[in-house]
């Protein structure tokens, strides 16, 4: 008896584990191939324009083909780490502002971290920003862009018009609160 | 008659005869004939090009580009140059541009691409002009309108209107559509911070990755002898009249830009890709970041495919301020 509850407790520890490790996300809207998180809109005004698009690896592309599809080249940073999947996504106001959201899965949350400081992804120059979560803020006028990490999650969100910059950050915190 | 007395008879003539050949050769301390003999690139820049909220001005981009082409070309007008580059009003001129925008935006400005149709309608119709890349999302995402109709200028995707050619392993809209093309690359670095990654910049070798097939892209990311080879395929080789490079707002390493206000244009694609290096190099070094090395790839297009040059010495690289 003891012994198959010890088992039945190991087991379920074992999955909690590998659900924190792999960074399995909560209350997400809906969600794409591979479980892939799909965001939602950035607020009132914004419609989705693009997406979502998902890119897999070359080995196992996505609907819409594989990292390299998706940015070219630069792609090659990603298999540094355990890249799975990125999902991308462009939202767009009736001014032509902008919203992208990427979200890659990049296979464990150490991973999203090493992505994360690593300055051939995310370059020097940014401010650090408390978004829920220390999160890196670039500010190359006009662009503004956020990356942050939830989980196995590495998030960039960009806006082309930096007068969005707040509702950017705010949307950011959405993201990393409510949608992963 | 003696050996001696035919010297003497033979060295008048010979001297200026060895003379002629090696100002012809531009060998010779003569500057415009050493000017003659080397790979021009033109750079032109100027100050009110884009202000540092990416805003073009449509107005000075246009007078650029024309400073630049009749610079290029020894020319008196823009049609003129455009005539010596080979172009004919019954081609079809490709036009490659890079509308990969991850992370910040560095496709060509909608006014450079306007000013580049307008120069270009005064030798061929304007639906005779074809902007283009690999996929419509991409394009879309750069700004443009799909235009594939009868009228117009055309912006067009392989994706979307043309397909593949299973041959060479390229678009159609290199292999059929087009009888000219215009390889109109920007002025961007991917530089990893890993220095054994090849993958240093993204100019005009790296825009014509979006010709190739999905399948063959990914060979350009760490084969020299791939990315040298990609502008001596028999299709972009004997169509391309010129490279230009759309550098108004640049970026010196990856994900981080900076407006450089200026554009490339060279008719030899290796010493143009040179040049755009060293104008990324000399922000690196503004910015106390350790400059590029000349791309590997480059030396390859060199002496294995004869398609330019990348010796400084064989460059003339004519600096247009404006």
């Amino acid at each position: 008896m003891r012994e198959r509850f010890l088992k039945r407790a190991g087991f379920w520890l074992l999955l909690a584990l590998m659900m924190m490790e792999r960074g399995l996300s909560v209350g997400n809207p809906s969600s794409g191939p591979g479980g892939l998180p799909v965001p939602s809109s950035p607020g009132p005004g914004f419609a989705l324009s693009l997406g979502p698009e998902f890119y897999g690896t070359s080995g196992r592309p996505l609907k819409n083909g594989d990292i390299f599809n998706f940015i070219d080249g630069g792609g090659v940073v990603y298999l540094r780490y355990e890249f799975n999947a990125v999902v991308h996504t462009v939202f767009l106001d009736k001014n032509k502002n902008s919203i992208t959201v990427d979200i890659f899965d990049m296979g464990s949350h150490r991973s999203a971290r090493n992505a994360h400081d690593d300055e051939s992804i995310c370059p020097s120059g940014y401010e650090m920003i408390s978004i829920g979560v220390e999160a890196k803020a670039y500010h190359f006028e006009p662009d503004y862009f956020i990356y942050f990490v939830k989980g196995k999650y590495l998030v960039y969100c960009h806006v082309g018009n930096d007068a969005l910059s707040r509702l950017l950050n705010a949307y950011a915190k959405t993201l990393f609160q409510e949608v992963l | 008659m003696s050996r001696n007395a035919k010297r003497r008879i033979l060295w008048p003539i010979a001297i200026p005869v060895i003379l002629m050949a090696a100002v012809s050769n531009g060998r010779s301390g003569n500057p415009a004939a050493q000017a003659a003999s080397k790979s021009k690139v033109v750079t032109v820049r100027s100050p009110k090009a884009v202000d540092s909220r990416n805003r073009c001005n449509a107005g000075e981009v246009k007078a650029m580009l024309e400073q630049g082409l009749r610079t290029l070309t020894g020319t008196a007008s823009a049609r003129e140059a455009w005539m010596t580059l080979g172009l004919k009003p019954e081609d079809v001129v490709g036009i490659k541009i890079n509308c990969n925008n991850w992370t910040i935006k560095l496709s060509p400005h909608p006014e450079a691409v306007a000013a580049l149709s307008e120069s270009l309608s005064s030798v061929v119709p304007l639906n005779n002009i074809v902007f283009y890349d690999m996929t419509k999302s991409d394009l879309e995402d750069a700004g443009f309108t799909r235009n594939a109709a009868k009228n117009g200028v055309r912006f067009i995707t392989t994706d979307a209107d043309a397909g593949y050619d299973d041959q060479e392993r390229l678009t159609k809209i290199v292999t059929s559509l087009c009888t000219k093309l215009i390889n109109l690359a920007s002025l961007k670095s991917v530089a990893p911070t890993n220095e054994k990654e090849p993958l240093d910049v993204s100019l005009f070798f790296k825009n014509h990755v979006g010709s190739l097939t999905a399948k063959d892209a990914p060979k350009s990311h760490d084969d020299y002898d791939f990315v040298a080879n990609l502008l001596a395929r028999p299709s972009i080789r004997k169509k391309t009249i010129l490279n230009l490079c759309e550098g108004l707002r640049g970026s010196y390493k990856r994900g981080v830009p900076w407006y450089w206000g200026g554009i490339v244009l060279g008719i030899d694609p290796v010493a143009s890709e040179y040049v755009a290096v060293e104008i990324i190099n000399e922000k690196r070094i503004q910015e106390k970041e350790k400059p590029f090395a000349t791309p590997p790839y480059l030396t390859i297009a060199e002496k294995k495919y004869g398609l330019g040059t990348c010796q400084p010495a064989n460059i003339d690289w004519v600096r247009l301020e404006r």
